[in-house]
């Protein structure tokens, strides 16, 4: 049996302290395989955000252990994490992430130009990411003039730029329509199949559910079943 | 929009409105602080100016004749109209009556002599009792003092009984019995305030004018002074009364002064109405009124300066406050929208913003009040300001209230414009619309501040009434629009950066690049700091300006580093005594009106003066910038002639020995000398018979004593004349040959050329005389040869003129440019001109922008030793000087008290002058204002930063926290960050020393007038002062990134996870 790609141990993660302290995740434990799309499905405010935060580095645990791809990401340092989420993982945000004022082809560099790629490598990478997610002829576009489903592809199109191992998305269809919603779920469905990476997105939507391998329900900061 | 939610929002929104709060407290400070010195500043200037301008530029004379048998009734009426003329000032009056002349008992040759009464009602004030005691009235005789020459020369003794005869002027002085005194006091006038005594305090003078068109001399004596009143009271026999007014200026309000100065040009009018039932002729001389013009004219200039500052400042503080309102409201852009969607209607949004903005100017003008009277009383402090007596603290007035009032609204008010627009949208694409707008205001102002530049240009140079609207509003525009287009090279330099960005492989910088050309606040800050620094750099080299053209204004003033008038007539000893207190190289001067043919004044009624003064030291003498590079020596070098030799007069007497062949000839010898400075003197003898004899010369100068110091004869002037006119037949032609010789005691003979001449006689043949020096044994013979015409017409003597050097052909001199331009006059060209009642020949030896000490007005420079001979050579041997110039004068700060110890008063250093027009109380609030200008415009282009950078901070917290998200290192984000900032704010101070230099090119020059509101002379040169430039931009850039760096690291540190489930903000 293959290392899974995700390992999450006795997490626990508290804001706050004394009475106004909030329990945000409690004792959570829970593996993900390569190439296994999850689910993490659960109530507003039952930790779902906060549980990829610390998957991917962007929030530290009061408790437990986080290992991704074989790095205890629990344990690095600042660089550490820089260096996991520019290689390793990659995220897509509910409220799209992108820097309003760069257009997608520059939104969909940056990863690139983190690593330093030549530039005529960089654009001709961007131009097939922009292609692959359907905004070929987008790419001067700025985020203020694109559609939500638009700029969520953007940012599908941004995370995968970096090929990672891991792609994280926070709710991606939160703020699309269930017609845009769908396209979108069935892009990041297509991309985990096509280039074999693990992912873990968070949602509500049943047709995402419907789409993963696995689901993992999360309430009051502790998983009902993994 | 409830006062609920704008306290609530106000008070989670703090951090942001204190910042902007600070602004306007900076901003509306500036404006009350300006507001103090425009007006308490203004008050104390006046005062100080006041205090220590010298009295008699502050008092009027009223000057009474024919007063008839009531003198003290009306003086007591022109007391009266004066004392109302100077209301509600208080007013202390002196008075000072004269007799008419009188005869005093003949001296023991038989001689006559005469004296005169005064009436002197301060006379302890203007004299120091020497021996006595001051008279008083009581039943006896008069009790008189005298001047301590007076009693000197009459022999008079306390105690002593003295006749004055009866009045010698035309009847109508009332009663003019002789008046014996007895003399109880003798006293020293003190150094000026006796210009009303008729001798002017000397007590005696040889030569008194008298008589029908003072055709006879005399000696005289006096004042003899009674005791006060005494000799108004007597009814009659007061030929003169001057009434002198001082009002006390001390606390006196602009009002106050401006009814005095009505006041007293309505006087003489009122005078001879309330005079008008006798025949008393009446005078009203008062400085006071162009006095308190001066003052009132130097105010307005100081005061337009200042509210150039006051105007700048605003406009700084409103643009600081734009750029916060722009980014208050683009932080509350998604909270605004939330409202409109919920039904706001943009009325509410607008008054909402409007009531936080009433409450932030109430706020900040209660804050700015007591901060604008601290910043005042700390500025009036300052040493340069403390000396010209503006310190102090100050109370709030109503002028400071209203101004930082009305400021703060206006400013406030500038917060509520962005809520009556829509935000830009965050993707920093701007509209078409709203560029075509910015493009046409841009246009518009770049057009006024054009148009306000050409007006400057071309602005008169004339007095200036008031506050100059002109000059007030132009450098402000200038400015505002060299700032505005400057910044279009912002968006030229950011699209090269966005290309140049695409074209790299890294992240950060292209970031930075990206940022600062697609963020639409990273131009209002841009804007900012352009418009801070051009006003800081403008103001620092404006200041230079301005100091380095007062400089050159009092070196132009002056003529000369230290200038003092030369007293009195009697200049003998007055070189030894320049030379003794001041040391350098000095040289005697004259000045004087001349006449250009027939024109005595130019059009503007300005007379033409002569100044004259010794070339052969121009380098050290002449002071005041000459433009392309010339220097004085340069250009006076054609004015100076050859040297003269004359003969050294030794000890021993100078001895006059003649013969005349025809008939028996006397002459009146008059030498002409030189001092060691060359200042000429004539010394005079009685006459002497042309007998064969020897005669020894007792030699006087004009004061009657006899000559002293180092002394050199250049010139014998003799007038000859028949001893027996009655045996000549006047109409007969009768020629005599005469020789005579002169023997200058200690002289040797010398290469010198003596030429001697005589005046045509009309219908005679022209005889030209001889003259040669030989050595005799105990010096040096002169020797002159002439045939004179004692017979037929014209009658009269004959003047016999012999010099050391041959008469001129002309006199070279220098024109002033407006001079030269008005005569039509060109180098070369001969004029004729008139000095004095000498009619000379000036040769055009060249144009100069100005002739020191005249500048601005038509004047001639001429060397006064080629002055001296020109004059000497149509028989004009007045004393020609009227002053003394020096140069290279150490210790030229204590040299004006010494000469004044000496008896010298009045002198005034070019240093001096400088300083005053630098410093002085009138003058010194307008650099103040400046410097305050350029503390304000630091203050807030570093404000402007932090909440450009503060902005930046919450705006970007979320977009900095994806970044991290997608693997960017917190050192690259904050990199970024830096970069940007440190492109905008290099860009823009860049930039703003652009414009702040082009400003100081153009407008700074034009800005700097006199302190009359005139075009200063010579022109004012552009400054640049490099030091404090170079320490002013590496201020604001050390200090904008002190600002800048920490947020940087700051924002990386707070971007965290929490920021990920924001929306766009913190």
């Amino acid at each position: 049996m293959s290392e899974p790609m995700v390992e999450v141990v006795g997490v626990g993660r508290t804001y706050g302290t004394g009475h106004g302290a909030v329990h945000a995740l409690q004792d959570v434990s829970f593996t993900v395989a390569p190439g296994e799309l999850v689910a993490l499905v659960g109530r507003s405010g039952s930790g779902k955000t906060t549980l990829l935060n610390v998957v991917g580095g962007l929030d530290r645990p009061d408790a437990g252990s986080v290992h991704v791809a074989g790095t205890e990401v629990t344990a690095l340092d600042d660089d550490g994490l820089v260096r996991l989420r520019r290689d390793v993982v990659a995220y897509v945000f509910q409220t799209f992430g992108l820097v309003p004022v760069l257009s997608a082809a520059e939104n969909v560099g940056v990863p690139l130009r983190l690593r330093g790629l030549p530039v005529a490598e960089r654009e001709h990478r961007v131009q097939l990411l922009l292609e692959l997610v359907g905004l070929a002829g987008h790419t001067e576009q700025r985020p203020g003039e694109m559609s939500g489903g638009q700029q969520q592809r953007v940012a599908i199109a941004r995370a995968l730029a970096g090929s990672p191992q891991l792609l994280i998305a926070d709710e991606p269809t939160g703020q699309l329509d269930s017609e845009t919603g769908l396209a979108v779920m069935a892009l990041i469905r297509a991309v985990v199949e096509a280039e074999g990476m693990t992912a873990i997105v968070s949602t509500h939507d049943p047709v995402m559910i419907g789409l993963a391998d696995r689901v993992v329900r999360v309430a009051d900061g502790r998983l009902v079943d993994a | 929009m409830t006062p609920t939610f704008l306290a609530r929002r106000g008070w989670t929104q703090a951090g942001l409105l204190a910042a902007v709060l600070a602004v306007v407290v900076v901003g509306t400070t500036l404006l009350g602080t300006c507001a103090l010195l425009l007006t308490t500043g203004q008050d104390r200037a006046r005062e100080a100016a006041l205090r220590s301008t010298p009295a008699e530029q502050l008092t009027t004379e009223v000057r009474l004749t024919r007063l008839g048998n009531d003198p003290a009734g009306a003086t007591a009426t022109a007391a009266g109209v004066l004392r109302d003329a100077l209301a509600p000032l208080p007013v202390t009056t002196s008075t000072w009556a004269t007799s008419s002349v009188r005869d005093l008992p003949a001296d023991a040759s038989g001689d006559r002599r005469l004296g005169y009464l005064a009436d002197i009602d301060d006379l302890p004030d203007v004299a120091g009792l020497a021996d006595g005691r001051w008279p008083v009235a009581g039943t006896g005789p008069p009790e008189v003092a005298v001047p301590v020459p007076t009693a000197a020369r009459l022999g008079l003794a306390l105690g002593d009984r003295v006749t004055l005869g009866p009045s010698l002027e035309p009847t109508g002085l009332g009663d003019t019995s002789p008046v014996t005194a007895v003399v109880v006091g003798t006293f020293t006038p003190a150094t000026g305030g006796w210009s009303r005594d008729l001798l002017g305090g000397a007590g005696y003078t040889a030569r008194f004018e008298f008589g029908v068109f003072g055709g006879v001399q005399l000696p005289a004596f006096g004042p003899f002074v009674v005791a006060p009143h005494q000799l108004l009271d007597a009814g009659g026999g007061v030929d003169r009364v001057s009434l002198l007014a001082a009002p006390d200026l001390g606390g006196a309000s602009a009002a106050d002064l401006a009814d005095a100065r009505a006041g007293l040009e309505a006087a003489p009018a009122q005078l001879r109405a309330a005079l008008a039932g006798n025949d008393v002729s009446s005078r009203v001389v008062a400085e006071l009124p162009a006095t308190l013009t001066s003052v009132a004219a130097t105010q307005a200039v100081t005061g337009s300066g200042v509210l150039v500052v006051a105007l700048v400042g605003f406009a700084l503080a409103g643009t600081a406050l734009g750029l916060a309102g722009r980014l208050v409201a683009g932080r509350r852009a998604a909270e605004l929208a939330l409202l409109t969607a919920r039904g706001a209607r943009r009325g509410q949004l607008v008054a909402g913003a409007a009531a936080e903005g009433a409450v932030l100017a109430v706020v900040a003008a209660m804050a700015a009040v007591p901060l604008s009277l601290l910043l005042f009383r700390w500025l009036a402090g300052l040493p340069r300001l403390a000396d010209a007596g503006l310190s102090g603290a100050a109370a709030p007035t109503p002028a400071l209230v209203g101004t930082l009032a009305v400021g703060a609204l206006l400013l406030a008010g500038v917060l509520v414009v962005p809520a009556l627009r829509p935000a830009e949208a965050g993707d920093g694409r701007r509209s078409t619309r709203g560029l075509v707008i910015r493009s046409g205001a841009d246009v518009v102002l770049a057009a006024l501040a054009v148009v306000g530049f050409l007006q400057l240009r071309g602005r008169p140079a004339t007095e200036t009434a008031g506050v100059d609207p002109l000059l007030t509003t132009a450098p402000v525009v200038c400015l505002l629009a060299g700032a505005v287009l400057a910044l279009r090279v912002v968006p030229l330099v950011a699209r090269l950066a966005e290309r140049s960005a695409g074209r790299s492989r890294r992240l950060v910088l292209p970031l930075a690049a990206w940022e600062l050309a697609r963020r639409p606040h990273a131009t209002g800050a841009a804007f900012l700091l352009v418009l801070a620094t051009a006003a800081a750099t403008f103001g620092v080299a404006f200041t230079s300006t301005w100091r380095s053209s007062q400089t050159e204004q009092a070196d132009a003033r002056v003529g000369s580093a230290l200038a003092v008038p030369a007293p009195t007539d009697d200049l003998t000893g007055q070189g030894a005594a320049v030379r003794a207190a001041v040391g350098g190289t000095i040289s005697p001067v004259d000045v004087r009106p001349v006449a250009l043919g027939t024109a005595v004044r130019t059009a503007d009624g300005t007379a033409t003066q002569l100044v004259a003064v010794d070339t052969r030291h121009a380098s050290e003498l002449l002071r005041g910038r000459l433009p392309d590079g010339r220097s004085w020596p340069a250009v006076t070098s054609g004015l100076t002639p050859k040297p003269a030799v004359g003969l050294a007069l030794g000890a021993g007497p100078v001895v006059l020995t003649g013969a005349s062949a025809g008939t028996v000839l006397i002459a009146r010898p008059t030498l002409l000398v030189e001092d060691v400075e060359g200042s000429r003197l004539s010394l005079d003898a009685e006459p002497v018979v042309l007998d064969g004899a020897p005669h020894p010369l007792s030699l006087q100068d004009a004061d009657g004593q006899p000559p002293s110091g180092e002394l050199t004869v250049v010139g014998l002037d003799l007038e000859v004349s028949a001893a027996d006119p009655d045996a000549i037949d006047p109409e007969t032609a009768l020629d005599a040959r005469l020789q005579v010789a002169l023997g200058v005691p200690g002289a040797t003979t010398s290469d010198a050329r003596w030429t001697a001449r005589q005046p045509p006689v009309e219908g005679r043949p022209p005889v030209e005389p001889s003259a040669a020096v030989s050595p005799a044994p105990d010096g040096a013979v002169l020797t002159t040869t002439a045939q004179v015409a004692v017979g037929g017409l014209p009658l009269g003597p004959v003047h016999l003129l012999v010099t050391a050097a041959p008469p001129p052909s002309g006199l070279p001199v220098l024109l002033s440019a407006d001079l030269a331009a008005a005569a039509g006059a060109e180098p070369g060209d001969r004029l004729a001109l008139l000095v004095g009642s000498a009619s000379l020949v000036g040769v055009v030896a060249g144009v100069v922008p100005y002739v020191p000490s005249l500048p601005g007005a038509p004047g001639l420079l001429a060397d006064y030793q080629a002055l001296a001979r020109a004059l000497t050579a149509v028989g004009n041997t007045d004393p020609l000087t009227t002053g003394w110039w020096a140069g290279d004068v150490p210790d030229l700060a204590g040299a004006p008290a010494r000469l004044a110890d000496a008896g010298l008063p009045g002198a005034v250093t070019a240093v001096g002058l400088g300083d005053q027009l630098r410093d002085g109380p009138l003058r010194v609030g307008l650099l103040a204002a400046v410097a305050l200008l350029v503390a304000a415009a630091g203050a807030l282009a570093l404000t402007g930063t932090a909440l450009h950078t503060a902005a930046a901070l919450s705006a970007r917290a979320v977009e900095t926290a994806r970044l991290q998200g997608l693997g960017v290192p917190r050192r690259a984000l904050a990199g970024a960050l830096v970069a940007e900032h440190t492109a905008v704010t290099t860009l823009s101070v860049g930039l703003g020393v652009g414009v702040g230099a082009l400003a100081a090119w153009l407008v700074a020059p034009l800005m700097t007038v006199t302190e009359r509101g005139t075009t200063p002379v010579p022109g004012p040169l552009p400054h640049w002062p490099w030091p404090a430039e170079s320490l002013l931009v590496a201020g604001l850039l050390v200090g904008c990134a002190a600002v800048a760096v920490p947020v940087a690291a700051v924002l990386g540190r707070r971007a965290t996870a929490t920021h990920l489930r924001l929306d766009g903000g913190a």
